[in-house]
């Protein structure tokens, strides 16, 4: 469905108190234009600029609140599963994030200043809930994120190690384009464009309908529309890596490939159920949110990726 | 106890890992997980190089070979770093510091995802296919006692 140009006006320039109203759902269509209309590296930095927020703004005392009250022992801990793969994620791809700038065309280097201050201040945004609402303690941003790695799956470490290790690959090699685009199909496209738009749906529609945690929905829908500006400006990279060679189309298949063999793994239940979904639904979001990201760029799966990507078990995480 | 990096250490990792998961780690997981790990054994074969950069003096070598046929370790030695190289198809290496941390107790994901093990050869997406197989013969290495050194550099 193509979002009018009044839902996109409303998304675009509202600022962190409005987003706090703002519907989750249309901060998640506005992700997805046609590879036509992806916007230009510094347009995306321009948007950037009006849009940015101070985390320091939010207030989490109804939410500590409505984490003590409302919230019972079975929602707690299912949002904790979903939302410590986010937790970390925001630490891993902000962590991750620096060796892509040497091999990159320069306006892309402008605009991903832009991303690498977000991703940290996603992680200081994360670092705050775990501390006033959740009740973790700790002295660094390190000793929070320790206290929150019980809650996060296993299979975590399976995306996100990729990410990793690809970033030290592209430290070592950073322009060869090969890893490049392994390197933006493991982030912008998985990582981004899949997992974190998928566990943003999940945590803040239940917010939404349930009507709590306030200061969570706006840093999140903030933090979702923040993610919007990095996977288009992935998007255009990893299209532009294709109309310089077309061949670089395996690069995304082999990449996908791994990451589908991994997530068809999965080492313990998460219970959608107290948040209002079903594995199936969230495996349903999570094949629509690949093929959606894959039409931005004009890519297609061949018939053995369609085949793993129905068999994937849903990786709760994001960044 | 053997010594880490020893003979004797690797042929005790050898049999625990031919003999992972114990009955507590299989019943600490779904099903499906050890299914997957089935899944994948298959494709485990060839040389997997475990070294540590910076090992201390009075140890027997500095790097761990194993070598898989089917997800199966068919032989386990110990060797210097140059030497097991050049037959490996994958190197993970990592500061004596932070193999004790593992041994010790530290997340095998963490290891891996902080980079507290590099890996300094092979191709890094098919190493990532079989991601959890190596993060369980990570925690079964783990599970092998083994005397330490001092932590002087050699």
């Amino acid at each position: 469905m193509t979002m009018t140009d009044d839902r996109i006006d409303s998304v675009e320039m509202t600022d962190l108190a409005g987003l706090g109203r703002t519907d989750i759902d249309d901060v998640l269509d506005y992700v997805h234009v046609p590879t036509a209309k992806l916007p230009g590296y510094l347009d995306l930095y321009d948007r950037y600029l009006r849009q940015r927020w101070n985390v320091n703004d939010l207030d989490f005392t109804q939410d500590r609140a409505d984490w003590v009250d409302k919230m019972n022992d079975d929602s707690r801990n299912s949002f904790l599963s979903i939302a410590s793969g986010f937790h970390h994620g925001e630490r891993q791809v902000e962590a991750e994030l620096a060796p892509l700038f040497f091999g990159i065309p320069e306006d892309y280097k402008v605009f991903l200043t832009s991303h690498l201050e977000d991703e940290a201040r996603h992680t200081v945004f994360f670092d705050r809930f775990y501390r006033d609402v959740v009740g973790l303690e700790g002295d660094g941003i390190m000793d929070v994120l320790d206290g929150s790695w019980g809650y996060i799956q296993e299979t975590f470490v399976g995306p996100f190690g990729l990410l990793a290790y690809l970033t030290d690959d592209l430290r070592r090699d950073p322009y060869n384009k090969h890893l490049q685009m392994k390197y933006a199909t493991t982030y912008m496209i998985w990582i981004e464009g899949v997992l974190a738009l998928s566990v943003m749906k999940i945590t803040l529609n239940y917010a939404r309908d349930f009507k709590v945690l306030p200061a969570y929905y706006t840093g999140f829908t903030a933090t979702c529309r923040d993610e919007a500006r990095h996977v288009q400006g992935g998007m255009r990279f990893v299209r532009q890596l294709l109309d310089e060679d077309p061949s670089y189309v395996t690069d995304i298949h082999d990449t996908l490939r791994t990451l589908l063999t991994m997530g068809a793994a999965r080492s313990g239940y998460v219970y959608y159920e107290p948040l209002g979904w079903s594995e199936d639904r969230v495996q349903a979001l999570f094949m629509d949110q690949l093929h959606k990201k894959l039409a931005m760029v004009g890519v297609s799966l061949p018939a053995d990726l369609e085949e793993m990507l129905s068999m994937v078990r849903p990786t709760l995480a994001g960044g | 106890m053997a010594g880490f990096m020893s003979t004797q250490w690797a042929q005790q990792v050898k049999a625990q890992a031919n003999a992972w998961p114990d009955p507590e780690r299989r019943s600490s997981k779904l099903v499906d997980f050890w299914d997957w790990i089935d899944m994948v054994k298959p494709s485990v074969t060839g040389r997997l190089a475990l070294s540590v950069r910076d090992m201390p003096k009075g140890a027997e070598s500095d790097t761990l070979c194993l070598d898989f046929e089917a997800g199966v370790v068919i032989d386990a030695s110990v060797c210097r770093r140059a030497q097991a190289e050049a037959g490996a198809a994958f190197l993970l290496a990592g500061s004596y510091e932070d193999w004790m941390s593992m041994l010790g107790g530290y997340d095998v994901g963490k290891m891996v995802m902080y980079r507290k093990l590099m890996l300094e050869k092979g191709d890094t997406l098919a190493f990532f296919t079989p991601a959890f197989f190596w993060t369980e013969l990570l925690a079964a290495i783990q599970s092998v006692p083994a005397e330490t050194f001092e932590a002087v550099p050699a």
